[in-house]
């Protein structure tokens, strides 16, 4: 009997420390220095980007001329877009928010005054990578400039960026461009630099998606919104936050421009109405077109600016361009492959031996209007 | 670690020990006589589900274990997770008790919700389920009905004062997510006056596999889902769901100690689950394939005394008392991995973690009188009591980067840290038998009260709100073989700290807090038909529900909504779908019909079988109606029409029996504007479906329980509305218990 007592308080104790799990302890909260400067870099450089256009270094072609085919024009008889505004299609545009969280991250760390601290790229990083804002649609934007996997693959699958890394630009591309230099200056190093580099990897973000979702309002009528969005953060032509505040202080024509073929594909969404699918896709491919150009024209005007600024010795300026300048390469190979090769030879170097106004005006022969 | 504790567990039985003289689980021993349902009257609808029919059923989880309740309809967000769905409604319009005390608590959610998941099956002598209105008799949270889970009792035979050990040892494996598990349990007797039940269960549950094939039209070489916005993902057999399969132990102790007129029980409960995904955000929709949201822990500790005493006087027959502590936590980890993990020099692996925690206090006094008559042809009795709770809310938040190796800590989690949240009531619930007409009304006082000391960084509102609701109801049956009744029955549910504190992603969107709503009040009416003779028992009822104040979400405009006094939260505004809960305007009304047939077609050969209609529609939650919106819309997410059937031949004299379960649910397209962008909802509605199941088994009371289950025999690709998760493909469930 007491050796049955003693077993059955045994079984008794061991079920008491074998089940009875403890809840895990919560992490411990981990910061870097705090407040302290990063080597490297000249403080307020790489900032604002320069008002007043171009016109020191060879701005856009005096003469440009609309495309007959562009919009607003006569082939487009009367549209929602005539009044010269957006009209958004659904209310909850999400994508407004990630332009605001860019703006956040630009005043943490290159609109300011003295380089970003260790500190401040934490925020930014927490910023980037809160849940839905910039780093969940970074991690699947693709670029719908190339052809999508014909077996069907997404960007979002693992090991497909990897195969597709042209198409599946956001994961395979971008996203390093950003994280690395995100985690560089959360580590200290050349905080400047970095700065400019995340600047350069979320501009880049927005011109491929600006495009991508002009294209992809074909299947999902809202990512027309979301074009408008990806460019102007929300706002009409004469507002505008991300991309669209860069290009407008830069060059106001080239902005009016690439608005305008926002509102090509607005207006071809609201004639051709099925929210799901296109009947009229000539016309999206018009409007297509029309927003395409002047976006390559903004890119280049941003890097024309930028170049300005680096004006052959100013290193944030140039981490900016080796990341910012490769992305008009697709539309430079295009146009003209062996000035395509020149400039991507430029960015892969260190810019000693380069000359700006060089740059500028193979990019202004390039694409010269928007 | 859990193959170990259950062989441990095997190992550890000792045989040796004296035979009880009677099964545990039979009705031979008859501890206390009691009505069945003593929380509700007997004229409302009730269902229970037995130990003997989950035992040949063979449910995966508590939720399962009331597939066959009529007017029941389980949801299952993840494949660790289950909701029960009565009249329509779940969650926060559903009350859940343990034993007589509350397992709901302040941060049920509106919708599904994983909590009663927390409760083992294993540790279950039946499941009853109130459906309609209870308020009254339970409370707060009762709108819709409620389930009462029994727990199992010690078998203490009062006539052998002896120290008798019951051990049984149970094992289980299902093929379909290869659950591989089993309990301890040892039943003590100690004299003739105080007996314990113990146990503990351990299982390891892997992918769940469904039916059919997701890649019947073919499937890139990497693809992990079938399109960007549905859920789940597969492997790449088209079967296997990604974010499925868990790890589960259990501990449970009750002591019974017999004392004059009555008995005292001590009971401990514990459920401890482990590295649970949520399927429908593992992946979440349109994100890179690899992120995942798993719920590394998700614990109840339940911890309570009870006192059952029957005085026998006129105005106390007998009443119950109990005291008790509950702990529900929560630990969870959204992972975006690193995305190149081939590069040392680059780690973009980010984690989103969270903890919320809910502890509780709650109690309950609850009284009967005897009959009483009051003249030849009446008889007068009476319920009452008093019961009440008292939560307090633990919740944080953190981001850690991988390589940068820092973890940053939000200004707040999913809700307010330090709010707190009360109830009391008291009731009285008299009942008139005249003749053949039994005559009841009842009514109940009630407080809440709910505390948030708020948060600035995020400019959450501090706030104190209390309530004062008040309900009654009135029913009429008679009481002969084929007797009618009728029932009134008011309800309410106050809004909880989830609706009041809560900013949180759901499957449907971004859902923020609204501290302003006011309690949802509800008006049922039924009535129906019940034939009871031995044979054939019948149950027939149409019911008509009324909600005032129905609390729904509400898209907003993310540059208006997401917006907090100078705070934004620009996790709301980037969410395809940040929605608000409101209270409607108008009245919303829930209709339906329930029926429910049990016919003993030969002396070992039954039939039953339950067939369940709702409606649900309210005014439209939008602020302003758009040219093709409607002024009312549908409720999110009621059950389709649905029923279940089953057939079971039983040979007494060998234990065996022979049986076949089949469920079925027509299409649910009646959507609300928040289901339709609820990713666990497929475009245009869920699909309807039809499984069959088939069952073996021997039952020798005293020696051994041994069922084979042949699950979804045609292999039907299925998932019950608002599922994140498919139901099981064909498979097997197989379960020995062995008496030592």
């Amino acid at each position: 009997m007491k050796f049955r007592h003693f077993k059955f308080l045994s079984f008794v104790v061991a079920l008491a420390c074998v089940t009875i799990g403890c809840e895990s302890d919560d992490p411990d909260e981990t910061s870097n220095d705090g407040g302290s400067m990063a080597a490297g870099g000249e403080p307020g450089a790489g900032g604002e980007p320069a008002t007043g256009g171009t016109a020191g270094m060879g701005g856009m072609a005096m003469d440009c001329m609309p495309h007959p085919e562009d919009y607003p024009g006569d082939s487009w008889g009367t549209c929602i877009s005539d009044e010269g505004a957006y009209e958004v299609i659904n209310p909850s545009i999400s994508s407004i928010a990630r332009i605001a969280s860019f703006e956040t991250i630009a005043d943490t760390l290159w609109r300011r005054e003295g380089a970003p601290s260790t500190d401040d790229f934490t925020t930014a990083l927490t910023e980037y990578t809160a849940n839905e804002l910039l780093d969940s649609r970074v991690q699947r934007r693709y670029d719908s400039h190339y052809p999508a996997p014909e077996d069907g693959s997404s960007c979002r699958d693992p090991g497909v960026p990897e195969m597709y890394p042209d198409y599946c630009v956001g994961p395979a591309s971008i996203l390093p461009t950003i994280m690395m230099a995100l985690n560089a200056g959360v580590a200290g190093e050349d905080a400047v630099a970095n700065a400019a580099r995340v600047e350069a990897g979320l501009l880049w973000f927005f011109y491929v998606s600006a495009f991508k979702e002009a294209n992809s309002c074909a299947s999902k009528s809202k990512d027309c919104d979301s074009a408008w969005a990806y460019y102007t953060g929300g706002e009409q032509v004469d507002g505008g936050l991300g991309l669209s505040k860069y290009v407008r202080e830069i060059e106001p024509a080239t902005h009016q421009a690439v608005f305008n073929g926002i509102l090509a594909v607005r207006c071809w969404r609201e004639q051709d109405n099925d929210p799901m699918s296109s009947s009229q896709p000539e016309v999206h491919q018009r409007a297509l077109r029309q927003l395409d150009s002047a976006l390559d024209r903004a890119l280049a005007a941003v890097l024309i600016d930028r170049l300005n600024t680096w004006n052959g010795s100013d290193a944030a300026a140039w981490a900016f361009l080796q990341v910012l300048g490769p992305v008009a390469d697709r539309a430079a190979r295009a146009i003209d492959p062996a000035k395509a090769d020149t400039l991507a030879a430029a960015w892969a170097g260190d810019g000693s031996d380069q000359d700006a106004a060089t740059l500028v005006g193979h990019l202004n022969d390039l694409f010269p209007c928007p | 670690m859990t193959r170990i504790v259950i062989l441990g567990m095997i190992c550890s039985v000792q045989t040796g020990y004296a035979n009880p003289t009677t099964d545990t689980e039979s009705d031979a021993v008859e501890v206390r006589a009691r009505r069945q349902t003593p929380e509700v009257d007997e004229s409302r609808a009730i269902h229970r589900t037995t130990r003997k029919q989950l035992d040949a059923r063979q449910p995966r989880s508590t939720p399962e274990a009331l597939h066959y309740a009529p007017g029941v309809y389980v949801q299952q967000t993840a494949h660790g997770q289950g909701s029960p769905y009565i009249r329509g409604r779940t969650g926060q319009q559903t009350l859940l008790l343990f034993d007589g005390l509350r397992l709901n608590h302040a941060l049920f959610r509106k919708g599904p919700n994983q909590y009663l998941f927390t409760v083992d099956p294993r540790t279950l002598s039946a499941l009853d389920v109130v459906r309609g209105s209870a308020s009254v008799e339970l409370g707060n949270d009762a709108l819709a009905g409620a389930v009462i889970l029994r727990p199992l009792e010690p078998a203490l035979d009062p006539t052998r004062d002896a120290f008798i050990l019951r051990p049984k040892v149970a094992l289980r494996h299902a093929t379909a997510d290869g659950e591989l598990g089993g309990r301890l349990q040892l039943d003590a007797q100690f004299g003739n006056a105080f007996g314990v039940l113990l146990g503990v269960g351990a299982r390891q549950v892997g992918r769940l596999e469904a039916g059919g094939d997701a890649w019947r039209d073919g499937r890139a070489p990497t693809q992990v889902c079938v399109d960007v916005e549905s859920v789940p993902c597969f492997e790449a057999n088209g079967r296997s769901q990604i974010g499925t399969g868990y790890d589960e132990l259990t501990a449970d102790a009750r002591a019974v100690a017999k004392i004059p007129d009555g008995h005292l029980t001590l009971a401990a409960y514990f459920y401890r689950q482990y590295d649970a995904p949520r399927t429908d955000q593992c992946p979440p929709p349109e994100a890179p394939s690899d992120v995942c949201l798993v719920f590394d822990e998700q614990f109840r500790s339940h911890i309570y005394s009870k006192l059952e005493h029957a005085p026998g006087l006129r105005g106390l027959e007998r009443h119950e008392a109990s005291v008790g502590y509950q702990r529900q936590h929560q630990r969870y980890t959204r992972t975006r991995p690193d995305r190149f993990p081939d590069t040392p020099d680059l780690n973009t692996e980010i984690k989103n973690l969270g903890r919320d925690a809910v502890d509780a206090l709650s109690g309950f006094w609850k009284a009967s009188s005897q009959r009483l008559s009051v003249s030849s042809k009446a008889h007068f009795e009476v319920r009452y009591g008093i019961d009440g709770s008292y939560e307090w809310v633990e919740s944080q938040k953190w981001a850690r980067f991988t390589q940068a190796n820092i973890t940053r800590a939000a200004s707040r989690g999913q809700y307010v840290e330090g709010s707190t949240f009360g109830q009391a009531g008291v009731f009285v619930a008299p009942v008139l038998e005249w003749g053949s007409i039994r005559l009841r009304t009842g009514g109940r006082f009630a407080y809440v009260q709910a505390t948030s000391p708020g948060e600035t960084e995020s400019a959450s509102a501090a706030f104190s709100r209390a309530h004062w609701p008040m309900v009654f109801n009135l029913g009429i049956q008679t009481t002969h073989t084929v007797s009618a009744f009728a029932n009134i029955e008011q309800g309410f549910r106050a809004p909880n700290l989830d609706d009041l504190t809560g900013r949180q992603s759901t499957g449907r969107g971004y859902q923020f807090e609204n501290p302003d709503l006011k309690p949802e009040r509800a008006l049922t009416v039924e009535g129906g038909i019940r034939l009871s003779t031995r044979p054939i028992q019948v149950e027939v009822l149409a019911f008509y529900q009324s909600l005032d104040d129905a609390v729904e979400r509400r898209l907003v405009d993310p540059l208006e909504g997401c917006s907090f006094g100078d705070f934004v939260d620009r996790a709301c505004r980037a969410n395809r779908a940040p929605q608000q809960l409101v209270n409607l305007t108008g009245t919303a009304i829930i209709y339906g019909a329930e029926a429910q047939a049990k016919i003993r077609l030969l002396r070992q050969l039954h039939l039953s079988g339950t067939v369940s209609y709702t409606y649900g529609e309210g005014d439209n939650p939008a602020e302003v109606l758009g040219q093709f919106d409607e002024e009312r819309v549908p409720l999110s997410r009621i059950p389709p029409l649905n029923g279940t059937a089953e057939l079971q031949w039983t040979h007494r004299a060998s234990g065996a029996y022979l049986g076949m379960g089949l469920r079925w649910a027509d299409r649910q397209d009646e959507l609300s504007t928040g289901d339709v962008a609820d990713a666990r909802i497929p475009p245009g509605g869920t699909p309807g479906y039809l499984t069959f199941d088939a069952r073996v088994g021997i039952r020798l009371p005293t020696r051994l329980n041994l069922a084979l289950s042949a699950i979804n025999l045609t292999d039907e690709r299925y998932r019950t509305h608002g599922s994140g998760v498919l139901g099981a493909g064909r498979s097997v469930i197989a379960n020995l218990e062995l008496f030592l």
